[in-house]
């Protein structure tokens, strides 16, 4: 009797102890985490706010200087700043997502407005390259709405514009088109960039997206960090990717993205 | 009236930008910066400030906290309260009205939309 509540007294000291031992390691790894994830917001925010600073001075200089070798310099500085702000965010974009700190806040709008904003915003960029981009609604596409995260969706179909016109040569178009499916689930994006398969570049881009498990885009200079953070994203709002070639005609790239799924924010931690 | 604008942003590249863009353009504007919100909150005393440009992420006072104290003062009634923004994706105009702004500029700072914002004519359009 005593024998057996000793043990018990022993059994119990050993419980707590590791209790105790638990509970500071799962304290200490809060800590850990809690300033690792406030170094980043940190580190993110300070880098956006020199990369604007240098943007919003050499687009000054651009607007205003009648020298062209100055007015090309600082063309080339505000493009450089632009594309390295794109990559940083989508490295800390990726940093929330494969920490598991990304947020979802959903609201109600519009997608053919969010679609065409987007496609305008690339406007400028496939102008320079000598890109015709331009998008399609349906009808009822039109005048439907999506409860989702706005943010991220336009996050999504911007990288893949953005990618889809870099990779693509002059004269040749990327076509964006957007509808709804039969029972209203899923709102469908179908990127189409006119390219034929033997040559293009272009497909190879959405092979890799395709295919693409980690972020090795070993042949995409550029847009290879914006498009893992986008396949990422998708499958983060639950959404499907699917890659089409039509040999010698097109490559399609077919994102469909939940219209409905969420009924209130949430996040992952 | 001669405008007068506050730019309150705690980096100074930042800060000095709107500034530069209309002094060049010789706008018949006064531009006056400062890098915090109880440096902001002084200088509304001391100066007939019209528009206010400001920095949403701010160490110490945000720039939330600045705009609930100047709205809080019925005397500041008429000032534009326009903020000033790195966030590409929150730069939402109707976002920003519900916390309270009139307006938002997001950065990069670009002339077109700065004039815009400021209510004053833009030259490239007038050409």
């Amino acid at each position: 009797m005593y024998k057996r509540a000793q043990a018990r007294s022993v059994q119990e000291v050993f419980v707590r102890l590791c209790l105790s031992r638990l509970k500071s390691w799962i304290f200490h790894e809060h800590d850990v985490v809690s300033i690792d994830s406030q170094l980043m917001d940190r580190l993110s925010h300070e880098l956006r706010t020199s990369l604007t600073g240098i943007v919003g001075y050499s687009e000054f200089v651009e607007s205003t200087s009648a020298e062209p070798m100055v007015n090309f310099t600082a063309k080339m500085i505000r493009e450089s700043s632009q594309n390295l702000a794109r990559t940083s965010n989508s490295f800390f974009d990726l940093y929330r997502l494969e920490h598991r700190r990304m947020r979802v806040e959903c609201s109600v709008f519009s997608i053919s407005t969010l679609v065409t904003e987007v496609v305008r915003l690339n406007q400028k960029f496939a102008l320079e390259r000598d890109v015709n981009l331009f998008s399609t609604c349906s009808r009822d596409t039109y005048l439907s709405h999506m409860n989702s995260d706005a943010q991220k969706v336009r996050q999504v179909i911007d990288a893949i514009v953005f990618a889809a016109v870099q990779s693509a040569a002059a004269g040749q178009s990327v076509h964006v088109d957007v509808s709804i499916d039969e029972n209203k689930r899923f709102m469908k994006l179908v990127f189409i960039s006119f390219n034929p398969l033997s040559s293009s570049s272009q497909n190879q881009l959405f092979k890799d997206f395709w295919h693409n498990k980690s972020y090795q885009f070993s042949l995409q200079e550029g847009p290879g960090i914006e498009l893992a953070l986008a396949k990422k994203m998708i499958y983060f709002l639950r959404g499907q990717v699917e890659y089409l070639s039509l040999s010698n005609k097109s490559s399609n790239l077919i994102v469909k993205l939940p219209i409905n799924s969420y009924d209130q924010s949430w996040c992952f931690i | 009236m001669k405008k007068i604008i506050l730019v309150v942003d705690d980096n100074l590249i930042n800060r000095m930008l709107p500034s530069h863009i209309l002094r060049f353009f010789d706008l018949n504007v006064q531009v006056i910066e400062c890098e915090c919100g109880e440096d902001a909150l002084r200088m509304l005393r001391v100066h007939q400030v019209t528009h206010v440009l400001l920095d949403i992420f701010m160490p110490q006072m945000s720039g939330l906290d600045v705009l609930n104290e100047i709205k809080a003062v019925p005397a500041y009634a008429h000032i534009r309260l326009i903020a000033y923004t790195a966030d590409v994706f929150a730069a939402e105009a109707a976002q920003f009205e519900s916390m309270g702004f009139d307006d938002a500029l997001l950065k990069p700072l670009k002339r077109a939309e700065l004039l815009r914002a400021l209510n004053m004519p833009n030259l490239d359009e007038g050409a």
